[in-house]
């Protein structure tokens, strides 16, 4: 083989290498909303279903990166009390965070509250910990710490109601699936303003009702738990419908 | 049908406050660890019934040392008083002296020893039941105090029915302080070297005389007798003025005040003086035998008083200024010449049957049962 060319694929690899490299490095310092959906092999990996809408995945895929965040948290904060580790892993984690919610927050049906939601639950209990592994440096008396968790509980649950009051309704939408006599079955999204779980829900029936319609479901809240749909407030006609975004087959195929 | 892979907002949200809860698991087990460990220390530090009984101990020999040199005192300076065993023991629990407090007994009744152990046991996180001092002394402390011997006295204590509960309210001592029926803690004070307080308080100040125990403390079958033939033993009797311990002849109507009677100066013969004197004995013979002296020792204390210008020059002097004369037949035994010539208590001036005129003391005489007490047959 010629040296001479052997050298030159190196070098042009190298090259292209690095080029990729600071694409990558830019695109998620400065991350742009991406027209093309997410992959997120390991979050998809995590259920059996594969028919996930988007909008599901995300959602889901946000909820895991926190819940790892924390557990590292936990972790940090259990064996080392070091403040500056946990330092080390809130910069990437914020980073990435960042990067998800404005390079693929278009694919949320709402992206506001989901927005707003992961970044002042990740920055809380970023704080939460923080203080706490400066309040182990300190060690004072097993009192103080009780009254430490107890001081952020106050905080998360004030963090809870101003979020309610902020983005809370008592509505969502749903999609038509399945009518039966006087009760239909619809699939509603995960709404997090409305504080549902996705699924299939049996309703009573309304008049226009019709597999494939969108529409607009009542959903009567419970203290500590999901809400719960009661009934369909009104139905999108087919032609009017701006919600289509909300049926869920039209993302997943 | 719902899918339940998604959490709700609230859970989401509590998980925060939950997991730094688990996080404080490490830091209550180590406190607990720690508190646990420290517990004990101070336990085995400054807990133990035995180190309560060493402190009571100490206190009890301070207090009881203080408060014979303050009734001493008291009664050199004022009065006799009525019950000597009694107002030692006042003077001990309270810190007082026909009820009017004493500052010499300042901190170091048992009252106070109580009131101190009490907050420092607090202090460590331990209860004590009663913790009032008040009923501490009048229900749970039992203080007697009497003669053990000639030359000392003694006092037992012990602290009845208390319970010691620490933090938690599991019961760490319960019963009595020393534990066991019949056990006791003794303080026992030698009273060489004071004055002694019916010599002084008889002749009003002006003669005194200090309590020192002659050659042999105890003449007797034991210990031998004086010569009655020799001149050093008589003149030990005569010029070192100490003291001998004797013991009572009841057949012969002799009897030997003990030291705490040289306190109350009572006529020993009389029927109070005579309850008193048997319950001094009562109460040594308890003593000796409680702290293991086999060979019963003498209880009455006594010394001669022999008024010769040549061999005392202030005694004479004394009793002439608190206007009292040497009587005719008298024996030198103190108590009995001073209740004679002071006091002009007929029944006291005892027949001498013995003098040292042939040592060139003709004013030491003794009465017949003296006279064998020391000198044998």
């Amino acid at each position: 083989m010629d040296i001479e060319s052997f050298l030159y694929t190196i070098g042009s690899t190298a090259e292209s290498a690095f080029g990729k490299c600071m694409d990558t490095i830019r695109g998620f310092l400065f991350p742009v909303p991406s027209s093309k959906p997410p992959d997120l092999k390991i979050t998809r990996g995590v259920t059996e279903k594969r028919n996930f809408t988007f909008h599901e995945l995300i959602s889901l895929h946000l909820q895991l990166c926190f819940m790892t965040y924390l557990v590292v948290n936990f972790a940090v904060v259990f064996l080392t009390g070091t403040p500056l580790y946990l330092l080390a892993v809130s910069i990437p984690y914020f980073l990435y965070l960042r990067y998800f919610i404005i390079r693929y927050g278009n694919f949320l049906i709402e992206e506001k509250p989901y927005r707003v939601f992961y970044y002042g639950i990740s920055l809380i209990s970023f704080l939460a910990f923080l203080g706490y592994s400066l309040l182990k440096l300190a060690s004072p008396e097993i009192y103080h710490y009780y009254a430490y968790v107890g001081a952020i509980a106050v905080a998360v649950l004030l963090f809870r109601h101003y979020f309610k009051a902020t983005f809370g309704r008592d509505y969502t939408y749903g999609t038509v699936e399945e009518v039966k006599n006087d009760l239909v079955r619809v699939f509603i999204h995960d709404d997090m303003a409305a504080n549902i779980k996705p699924g299939f829900y049996w309703l009573p029936a309304v008049e226009e009702a019709e597999p494939g319609r969108v529409v607009k479901v009542l959903v009567e809240d419970k203290t500590f738990r999901s809400a719960r749909p009661v009934r369909i407030l009104e139905v999108y006609l087919t032609d009017q419908s701006s919600q289509s975004s909300t049926e869920p087959k039209e993302e997943t195929e | 049908m719902r899918r339940g892979y998604l959490l709700n907002v609230t859970v989401l949200l509590l998980i925060i406050p939950l997991l730094l809860l688990a996080a404080t698991y490490q830091q209550a087990s180590s406190y607990i660890i720690t508190s646990q460990s420290q517990r004990t220390l101070v336990e085995r530090q400054y807990f133990g019934i035995n180190n309560i009984q060493d402190d009571l101990q100490n206190i009890v020999e301070l207090s009881f040392k203080r408060a014979y040199l303050t009734l001493t005192e008291y009664v050199i300076n004022n009065n006799f008083v009525d019950n000597a065993s009694l107002e030692l023991t006042n003077l001990m629990i309270e810190g007082t002296l026909n009820g009017i407090p004493q500052g010499n007994m300042n901190g170091i009744t048992i009252r106070d020893w109580f009131v101190t152990t009490v907050n420092y046991l607090n202090s460590i996180g331990m209860r004590v039941e009663p913790s009032d001092p008040d009923e501490f002394v009048r229900n749970h402390l039992e203080v007697t105090v009497g003669p053990l011997d000639s030359f000392h006295v003694a006092v037992r204590v012990k602290i009845k029915n208390i319970t010691i509960t620490d933090g938690s309210g599991a019961v760490r001592y319960s019963g009595d302080i020393p534990p066991g029926d019949g056990e006791y803690i003794y303080s026992i004070v030698s009273i060489v070297g004071f004055e002694d307080p019916f010599v002084v308080r008889e002749l009003n100040g002006l003669y005194t005389r200090v309590i020192t125990p002659c050659k042999i403390p105890f003449p007797g079958e034991t210990y031998g007798y004086y010569n009655v033939s020799s001149q050093d033993d008589v003149e030990e009797l005569v010029l070192n003025w100490c003291y001998l311990g004797l013991r009572d002849n009841s057949s012969a109507g002799m009897y030997y005040p003990t030291v705490l009677e040289r306190f109350e100066g009572k006529p020993i013969v009389s029927p109070q003086g005579m309850r008193q004197h048997s319950y001094y004995l009562a109460i040594s013979r308890e003593f000796q035998t409680a702290l293991g002296i086999t060979n019963e020792l003498p209880v009455g204390l006594e010394t001669f008083l022999v008024p010769d210008p040549d061999t005392d020059k202030t005694l004479l002097g004394a009793l002439e200024s608190v206007g009292a004369s040497v009587p005719d037949d008298y024996t030198s035994v103190s108590y009995y010449f001073l209740k004679c010539s002071v006091d002009g208590l007929t029944e006291y001036c005892k027949h001498s049957v013995w003098d040292g005129s042939e040592f060139n003391y003709p004013t030491f005489k003794l009465d017949e049962t003296t006279k064998t007490l020391v000198f044998g047959n």
